[in-house]
């Protein structure tokens, strides 16, 4: 069994475990699913043992092809490239961390709180696995199933409507694609669902726009792309942290992913035309999720909405999609992924103190709790893409990349920039600053252990990220280059087929 | 002339121990349980003449047997052991002669069998009437209530109504060809011939009466609601495998080259049956008829694989494929969901509304978990054989070129995902009510629901092997 197949079954192992163990105490569950994630984090990183092989070439590694269903060209055919595995190490990562900050706010069926990040750790592994269009369907719509449980049992307040939004918006976004990949396996004649198979064929261009759309809207719905985005301040205001940061820190990749992986290859000539739009929509929710950041009173929907704004940075560095644009997005998934995580550990442990999340509520909390809110300002500087950290790397690659695309657009979207310093270092400003003007925030313990034990390593790697970047950015360019160029070999024939001129008949051969 | 008589075996021994049932009742007095075992020995004879002797061989060309037959009855006798099963544990406190439930239950499976193998159109047409007439009669039973009666009454009433049609399309086809052989009406069924046309449509709207598709669907709610829940368990699932099986059949043999001029109006229905279906089921606070709703929807799907024929070549065995295998998922998770309303028992009864089933997982975790798998198989999410089953009918609609069909079969289960999960939402982000008490039903029927549940999960799995029975069955008749 391959090193990938073991990350996405050992997550169900560890489920299966915890279905069937019912003398474990809550304590034992959960200290046996972060053992196991931390092991598979361990795991996790022996893909790196390749590093050099990533860095030199864009082929897929680790690959796995099993018959699944031979007949119907489904097979089971997992592989990583350079695009994917940083995606695959966030994950295990990120779920270790999330199961830690929730270590003590889950008090009630831990049980089936484990088992449902174990799933679902599983199934967002598989997403960026899979090289078989079927197979990535199943895990992109497995990954449903557990996040809406944790919403709609572990949320707050009006966590039942968040849940069934999130599950609608998600499966109506998906099901469109569905269908496009059936007609995408008529169409080509290759009667396969394998991606690498069907990359070798060109899909009529009239019908590529359709397919592109169907997939777009999958995907920016995922993103989540404005105008598509109304479901994500319900569903992570309403979640619980470790569902929070598992939406935001990865789920909301999946988008950009599927765009990088998926959309742009399989129907390059459509994305082609479509490029201008997504980068419009992109902007647009740049500048309009920071504005809305701005007038929040909730900590928790202002990061949702700062996510919203972040994401738009992605969409338009895909969109412009030069090398260094799309280094730039890919990039900047992961440091979304690292420093939105980390806000919405902090926010938690604010909800957890005070059982609230508004703003307002707050003040003068570095009196009280000094390293916390020395950890937030860096959390916070590293959202707002300050240089030095990861964020500023990301966010300057998508904007220099972006300016020959449209000049207009990148400047639209510098002021976005310049916004989200406005509403993060507000909202710190609110939240830290000043005197304790609420008594009943004079005595709050500051961070613990295991909350120390959370934060740092995010916060080393945004940090690390920022400075060491050319660590990570040469494998994540093999696989963005060879994108672009076998896009751009497409579109390039195409517009030769079409700007040909059709000579009557009988006259070829004479110039 | 020496009559073959493998074709008909697994019939004439469910037959008989149909008699066997209703003389041990009548002269025996024979109890619940001992009706019920010997009611499983025969679907099990019946079972194992099938899988170890299988016949490939004819009856005078009317009864046909081969990989396609065995496949639909295998499904059905597997269904009907089932529900006699959830049947056994229901009755008991009901008023029911025992002896008389399940003879008619046997006889309703003899139909059935008989649907699967009919390659000739009266015996199909006497095939599907000894099965609706012991489903009317079972419908009314046990007469404790005007809701039984209404229901057999409805079903009577529509169900010779649709016979009527299937009648007439028969006679047309019949006058189109001169024969009422399948294999040799596909002679005379061509492009052109209006009367070959003419027949085709009533033959479909007597099978869409039956399965339940709109327009026709009217008597599905009330039937499925007034039945007791085991009849409705055996109903949804047994006739939709007998009536697809035959209508499989029909198309494949008889009028398949005619696909172009009556599949796009199939398409039109089955787009039609999954909105109805679905639009229906979001209104609905009863759980019987939620999941009446549910089945047409399921119907529209369903015909999905019969629009998906309206192709050449391997393609069209590919969606009758594609059918069966849905049809034999369905069935198996459908009469899952039914077995957990006989399985719960909240204060002493039934489960009647979907709020009865609120807090469930903190009561019974199992119960509510399984309930959960096969919602999402009937909502079409992976990792569930319901998944794997609209993916493949879906693609044989797409295949047929008919794209519109699967954007409206993905979307509309987009909206029954609405439906099945706030079931889930009430089972395990609700609590229970105060002085609500939740019990299991004795008997075997938790173990029924969860050979249910996990045959949903696993041919979702590994749907391989039963999906190469069923592109041999489906083969089989090309």
């Amino acid at each position: 069994m391959g090193l990938l197949s073991i990350l996405i079954l050992l997550p169900l192992v560890g489920a299966f475990v915890l279905l069937v163990g019912r003398g474990m105490s809550d304590t034992a569950i959960k200290r046996f699913s972060l053992g196991l994630t931390l092991v598979l984090f361990g795991v996790s990183l022996a893909l790196l043992t390749q590093l050099s092989g990533f860095e030199t070439s864009a082929e897929y590694r680790f690959v796995e092809k099993l018959n699944w269903l031979p007949e119907w060209g489904i097979s089971y055919h997992l592989g990583v490239d350079g695009l994917s595995l940083w995606l695959i190490i966030l994950s295990t990562l990120l779920t270790p961390i999330a199961l830690l900050g929730s270590w003590t706010s889950t008090e009630k069926r831990v049980r089936e709180f484990n088992i449902f990040i174990l799933i679902l750790e599983s199934a967002m592994i598989g997403v960026f696995c899979a090289l078989d269009l079927f197979l990535f369907y199943v895990f992109w719509e497995a990954m449903l199933i557990p996040m809406y449980f944790l919403i709609g049992i572990f949320g707050h307040g009006r966590r039942i409507y968040a849940a069934v939004k999130f599950f609608l918006y998600t499966m109506a976004g998906s099901a469109l694609m569905l269908v496009a990949f059936l007609v995408l396996y008529r169409e080509t004649g290759a009667r396969s669902f394998d991606l690498p198979e069907l990359l070798k064929y060109s899909v009529d261009p009239g019908l590529q726009m359709w397919l592109f759309l169907a997939f777009a809207l999958a995907f920016a719905i995922k993103v989540p792309m404005f105008p598509f985005h109304t479901w994500l301040p319900d569903a992570h205001v309403e979640a619980p942290t470790a569902g929070s940061v598992i939406l935001a820190g990865v789920m909301l990749k999946m988008g950009g992913y599927g765009f990088l992986r998926l959309a742009i290859p399989l129907f390059p000539i459509a994305a082609d035309q479509a490029a201008w739009g997504i980068a419009f929509l992109g902007a647009i929710g740049i500048v309009y999720g920071a504005l809305v950041s701005l007038v929040q009173p909730d900590l928790k929907k202002l990061v949702a909405y700062s996510s919203v704004s972040h994401l738009g940075f992605v969409m338009l560095g895909i969109a412009a999609f030069s090398p260094m644009s799309v280094v730039g997005a890919s990039y900047q998934m992961l440091n979304h992924g690292i420093s939105t995580g980390a806000l919405f550990l902090m926010v938690g442990m604010l909800y957890e103190r005070r059982h609230t999340r508004l703003i307002s509520e707050f003040g003068g909390l570095r009196n009280v709790m000094p390293r916390f809110s020395a950890v937030f300002l860096l959390v916070c500087l590293s959202s707002i893409a300050v240089p030095g950290f990861n964020g500023f790397i990301g966010e300057f690659l998508i904007l220099i990349g972006s300016f020959t695309f449209s000049p207009g657009l990148v400047i639209l979207s510098t002021l976005g920039v310049i916004l989200s310093a406005a509403y993060i270092l507000w909202m710190v400003q609110r939240v830290m600053y000043g005197e304790v003007t609420n008594p009943k925030n004079s005595a709050l313990p500051d961070l613990n252990p295991r909350e120390w034990a959370t934060l740092l390593p995010l916060v080393f790697l945004s940090l690390f990220m920022g400075v060491f970047s050319s660590w990570f950015t040469p494998s994540i360019e093999r696989p963005v280059v060879k994108i672009i160029q076998d896009a751009r070999n497409k579109v390039a024939i195409h517009q030769a087929q079409i700007s040909m001129p059709r000579l009557p008949a009988g006259t070829e051969g004479r110039q | 002339m020496i009559v073959d008589f493998q074709p008909v075996l697994p019939s004439i021994l469910v037959s008989l121990f149909a008699i066997g049932v209703l003389l041990s009742g009548a002269f025996a007095n024979a109890s619940l349980l001992l009706c019920r075992n010997i009611s499983v020995t025969g679907l099990m004879a019946a079972l194992v003449v099938i899988v170890t002797a299988p016949s490939d061989g004819n009856t005078g060309g009317t009864i046909m047997a081969g990989a396609y037959s065995a496949f639909v009855q295998v499904s059905i006798l597997v269904v009907a052991i089932l529900a006699v099963w959830l049947a056994a544990a229901r009755l008991d406190d009901d008023q029911v002669q025992p002896h008389e439930f399940f003879t008619l239950m046997l006889f309703a499976v003899v139909g059935m069998l008989g649907l699967a193998t009919a390659a000739e159109a009266i015996s199909l047409f006497v095939a599907l009437e000894i099965m609706s007439v012991a489903l009317y009669a079972l419908c009314a039973m046990p007469r404790t209530g005007p809701e039984r009666q209404e229901a057999a009454i409805k079903y009577f009433i529509t169900g010779a109504f649709s016979s009527a049609f299937l009648l007439f399309g028969i006679a047309l086809l019949y006058g189109a060809s001169g024969s009422t052989t399948l294999a040799i009406m596909a002679r005379g069924v061509t492009e052109g011939n209006v009367l070959a046309l003419m027949g085709s449509a009533f033959f479909f709207v007597g099978f869409l009466f039956k399965v339940g598709a709109a327009p026709f669907h009217m008597w599905t709610p009330d039937v499925y609601q007034g039945a007791t829940t085991p009849v409705t368990a055996f109903m949804a699932a047994g006739v939709k495998i007998a009536a697809f099986g035959a209508l499989g059949r029909v198309v494949a043999v008889a009028i398949g080259d005619l696909s172009g001029s009556w599949a796009p109006g199939i398409a039109l229905v089955a787009a039609f049956t999954m909105v109805v279906g679905n639009l229906g089921a979001l209104a609905q606070s009863d759980l019987k008829r939620l999941l009446a709703y549910s089945a047409v929807a399921h119907a529209g799907y369903m015909l999905a694989g019969i629009v998906g024929m309206d192709a050449t070549g391997v393609d069209r065995a590919r969606a009758l494929e594609s059918l069966l295998f849905y049809v034999a998922t369905y069935a198996v998770t459908n009469l899952g969901a039914f077995g957990i309303l006989i399985a719960i028992r909240r204060n002493g009864a039934e489960p009647s509304r979907t709020s009865h089933l609120k807090g469930l997982s903190a009561r019974n975790p199992v119960l509510a978990a399984m309930l959960t798998i096969l919602l999402i198989s009937l909502t079409g999410i992976p990792i569930s054989a319901g998944f794997v089953g609209k993916f493949h009918l879906f693609k044989a609609a797409v295949v047929a070129g008919y794209p519109g069909l699967a954007a409206v079969g993905v979307l509309m289960s987009v909206v029954s995902a609405y439906y099945y999960l706030r079931i889930v939402v009430l089972m395990y982000m609700e609590d229970p009510e105060e002085g609500t008490e939740y019990t299991t039903a004795p008997g075997l029927v938790t173990k029924v629901v969860a050979l249910s549940a996990a045959l949903t999960f696993g041919l979702g799995l590994f749907p391989g092997p039963l999906m190469s029975l069923a592109r041999a069955a489906a083969a089989s008749l090309f």
